[in-house]
């Protein structure tokens, strides 16, 4: 055998420069945020799962409000990253989600999640750290009243049932039939119990049926039978819809804006005729202050945005605004102040400080209904009372 | 007829069986027999294609068989009532026949030996019988379905294991008249048994196995009083040497 | 409550009954001749209702024809499944409930395979017939509906004369029932197995064809077809294509009678409940003893 080896001299020299070298290339730039490092703001979204109906089409108005922002220069020159996430619509996911992104890849800002129960989650690790937090979802349950930094660009569940009878009202109805889903259907149908009689209005036949049901004509022939005189349905697929129209009822559908999509309009089949929705954008007859973005989106996407897609457009240019307001560098609790103010947004008009942490007024709401598979704009408007 | 040439097979690292030879010759009635774990079944399963080969040859006819899969082997004129019978037990006597007669009838399409006629004259609980589930049926009229069914593939050789075990001694002797009758007919036969007694009555000769091995052939008059004889049960008690 | 209203539940309960029973028959065919619980059942449905709506829809082939693919895609996914998977475990002898482990993995690879060449949309077929409504005891029916009816009737006594009077039913009945002894007397095991899967994979895709007018298909309806048709399989016995159908009819129209005669809010309740006892009842499944060498 051959006498083994020492290494002396050379070679430890070697090593050692070879080990400060890579060290010296992993060291990152100096700390501060140069010209050149992007404005970073997690979006946390449900794009898998039962919520991706409402997560995919926020994706795509977020990602509109990223080019068309860096188009524009950024905020105050830099240019913003959105690092996007999927919590794959449950809470479990949003939670690991929300770390990775405020611990490891830094953001400044946490946009998400498009349900209510990831909101509650993701709110649980930025309320602490009063890092602003954009709700996709609707206010959900007393807690989220307390976190304070925590915003929603979406209307309460209190303010649709409000709408929904507004509407319900104002063509006469007295006796309504609602068929919901077992998920938010359940919490907007609560709160409909509870203002419903301020309105003179009474639920003759009640229904609920799962998330993911695939048929709900039992439900519906009981509805039937009870003879109302308007339906609401709450709901994230068509299938109450068709279920509804497919027992020959010709009863006006009042329905909850979670079904005004393109998506779910075309699962309906025929049965998309004659369903009003209070809502807040229609694409094909925007409102003036929408004209803008309906047409950037059609440019780049090629079809109309609804209320999902705005709202996505809308969670991005709220936390810019704040930061040009604060400044880029600002600490938390200054932005979370600066943030907590009115936005007017391309989907609707915000109040942050109001109490239901979006303001959004019932004046707010755009009305729209489906003839024949296209949404089309009621002049209706609800008033303030 | 039949050849088996240094039959070698095992499971896994298991030898069971150790370089077999034998042979049967046409219209041959040959026994083997041994104790359990002699490896009788085993050879069966290798004959049949039901179980692995290591080594050796199957030659029926001058035919190489060895690779062939175990449900091409009938067209050669091979059939096996296995062990346990192996009978489709929810299904009725009629439709576990009919299977076996469609292939028969593909095998030899003319001048069929067994016909439906012929089966029923054989075993007469056939045609009462039909439309039973072979599961409500007894031992014994499960081991006929069995035989009629193996006859229907309009074979040359039956091979047959253990047709004897667990049934009554009436039973027992119905099916060697069964037996009886075919062979005279100038069927070959291999009949697997444990019980020396049952196969001295239809065989001219006999293999006596033990652990894998054939440890002695016995013809004629040998074998016909090999009930007495001293090998015999050294081999099934396991005494089997060269010396035999 | 009218008779009306009885009457639209229960014509609700059949035929989402007979949408359980559709996927439980295919179900019960593949267990009848292999031995394999095959959660993956539904993905059946979904591919053969797919492969229609691409051909129909997509390319404007005749409906009829777009519906014998769909059968044939079933069919072929089937073999496929048999011979690149199934065959190779069966010979190196694999546990049983590997069977089921891999069913599932293959559930799951078709769903998401779905999900990415055709997207998340779901897809309705046209009827079949027209489109008249007719009424019947104040009870709303789509006339596919009663074509629905007509043909799982038809499926159903079609499979059960198959497997009692045809000759290869009868050998693919015999190559599960005793593999050796089958091989025997001259059956191609594998084949026959090869065979199953190629009939319980027409079967699945004939439900999805049959079921998509009514429910929409999409990449994740899958899972919760092959649940509802184990439920009715195992109500039947699952070794029982007719016991499968019998098993669906009486789970949906269970299920109608609880939203209809209770609560909408307790329907999974009443209806698991009541299939825990159907099952401590009678174990062997609704057809008992007698059922499990039938259909």
């Amino acid at each position: 055998m051959t006498a083994k080896k020492t290494y002396h001299g050379r070679a430890p020299a070697a090593f050692a420069l070879i080990v400060a070298g890579v060290a010296f290339l992993s060291t990152p730039a100096a700390a501060q945020r140069s010209g050149a490092e992007p404005f970073k703001i997690g979006v946390i979204l449900a794009l898998t799962g039962a919520g991706a109906g409402l997560g995919i089409p926020e994706r795509s108005g977020a990602l509109l409000a990223e080019k068309i922002i860096n188009s524009k220069g950024g905020v105050n020159g830099t240019p913003i990253q959105l690092v996007i996430e999927d919590d794959g619509s449950n809470p479990d996911g949003a939670i690991s989600k929300a770390n990775s992104l405020i611990h490891r890849e830094k953001v400044s800002a946490l946009i998400g999640s498009s349900q209510t129960a990831s909101t509650v989650a993701i709110g649980g690790l930025t309320d602490p750290l009063k890092m602003p937090q954009v709700a996709l979802s609707g206010l959900g349950p007393a807690i989220e009243r307390d976190r304070k930094c925590v915003l929603h660009v979406a209307p309460s569940q209190a303010l649709n049932a409000k709408a929904i009878l507004e509407y319900a009202s104002s063509i006469g109805a007295k006796k309504l039939g609602a068929l919901y889903d077992s998920g938010y259907g359940t919490v907007v149908y609560n709160e409909l119990r509870k203002l419903s009689d301020a309105y003179g209005i009474a639920f003759v036949a009640t229904e609920k049926f799962e998330i993911s049901a695939t048929d709900t004509t039992t439900q519906a022939a009981k509805i039937r039978a009870a003879q109302p005189d308007a339906i609401v349905v709450v709901g994230v697929t068509g299938v109450p819809i068709r279920s509804l129209r497919q027992l020959q009822m010709k009863q006006t559908i009042i329905a909850a804006n979670g079904l005004a999509s393109y998506e779910t309009v075309k699962s309906m089949g025929d049965a998309a005729d004659n369903v009003v929705f209070p809502e807040f954008l229609v694409g094909e007859d925007p409102l003036p202050h929408q004209a803008e973005f309906v047409k950037l989106f059609h440019k780049e996407y090629g079809r109309f945005p609804k209320i999902l897609e705005a709202v996505g457009w809308d969670a991005v240019h709220v936390i810019l605004a704040a930061f040009k307001k604060a400044d880029v560098g600002a600490n938390n609790e200054k932005v979370c102040e600066a943030i907590r103010s009115t936005f007017k947004g391309d989907m609707t008009d915000y109040d942050f400080s109001a109490d239901d942490l979006n303001g959004i007024k019932l004046s707010n709401i755009v009305y729209s209904k489906l003839v024949a598979g296209q949404f089309t704009r009621l002049p209706f408007q609800a008033k303030e009372k | 007829m039949l050849a088996i040439k240094e039959l070698t097979a095992g499971y896994g690292q298991l030898r069971v069986l150790h370089g077999v030879s034998m042979h049967v010759g046409k219209g041959e009635a040959v026994a083997i027999v041994g104790a359990n774990g002699a490896g009788k079944t085993t050879l069966v399963n290798a004959v049949c294609g039901l179980g692995p080969v290591t080594q050796g040859r199957v030659i029926k006819d001058d035919v190489d068989l060895t690779s062939d899969a175990a449900h091409r082997r009938g067209r050669h004129g091979i059939a096996v009532v296995l062990e346990n019978r192996r009978l489709f037990g929810e299904m009725t006597v009629q439709e576990n026949l009919r299977l076996a007669e469609e292939h028969g009838r593909a095998y030899r399409s003319a001048n069929l030996q067994f016909t439906w006629q012929r089966i029923c004259e054989l075993f007469p609980l056939i045609a009462e019988r039909r439309r039973t589930r072979i599961e409500l049926l007894s031992g014994g009229q499960q081991q006929m379905v069995a035989i009629a069914r193996a006859l229907l593939l309009q074979p040359d050789l039956l091979i047959l294991d253990e047709p004897s075990t667990g049934l009554a001694p009436k039973i027992v002797k119905e099916i060697l008249h069964v037996l009886r009758g075919l062979r005279s007919e100038g069927m070959g036969i291999l009949l697997i048994e444990q019980n020396v007694g049952v196969a001295v009555e239809i065989t001219d000769r006999a293999y006596v196995m033990a652990l894998g091995r054939i440890v002695h052939e016995a013809a004629g008059t040998e074998w016909q009083t090999f009930l007495n004889d001293e090998r015999l049960a050294a081999a099934y008690l396991g005494k089997a040497s060269a010396g035999i | 409550m009218n008779v009306g209203l009885l009457a639209q539940s229960l014509l609700a309960g059949i035929t989402n009954g007979l949408t359980y029973a559709l996927i439980g028959i295919g179900l019960a065919a593949i267990f009848k001749g292999s031995r394999v619980p095959n959660a993956m059942q539904g993905e059946f449905s979904v591919v053969g209702a797919i492969v229609v709506v691409l051909l129909l829809t997509g390319h404007g082939w005749p409906y009829w024809l777009a519906i014998l693919c769909g059968g044939l895609s079933g069919a072929i996914l089937g073999a496929f499944i048999e011979v690149a998977f199934i065959r190779y475990m069966i010979r190196n002898a694999a546990p049983e409930d590997s069977y089921l482990l891999l069913t599932i993995g293959i559930g799951l690879s078709i769903s998401a395979a779905v999900l990415y060449f055709f997207g998340r949309e779901s897809h309705l077929l046209p009827g079949f017939g027209s489109d008249n409504l007719y009424i019947i005891l104040d009870a709303v029916v789509r006339e596919h509906v009663i074509w629905l009816i007509a043909i799982s009737i038809l499926l159903t006594i079609g499979l059960r004369q198959f497997y009692r009077t045809t000759s290869v039913g009868l050998k693919m009945m015999a190559a599960s029932i005793d593999p050796v002894g089958a091989a025997s007397i001259g059956i191609d095991v594998t084949l026959m197995r090869t065979f199953t899967f190629m009939l319980g994979g027409a079967l699945g895709a004939a439900a999805g064809i049959l079921i998509t007018p009514i429910i929409p298909v999409d990449y994740m309806i899958g899972l919760q077809l092959t649940l509802k048709g184990f439920a009715a399989a195992i109500l039947g016995g699952l070794t029982n294509p007719l016991g499968a159908a019998i098993g669906g009819l009486v789970l949906g129209i269970i299920e109608a009678m609880a939203i209809v005669g209770v609560s909408s809010s307790y329907k999974d309740v009443i209806t698991f409940s009541l299939l825990i006892l159907i099952m401590i009842a009678m174990p062997q499944g609704l057809l008992g003893r007698a059922g499990r060498t039938g259909g």
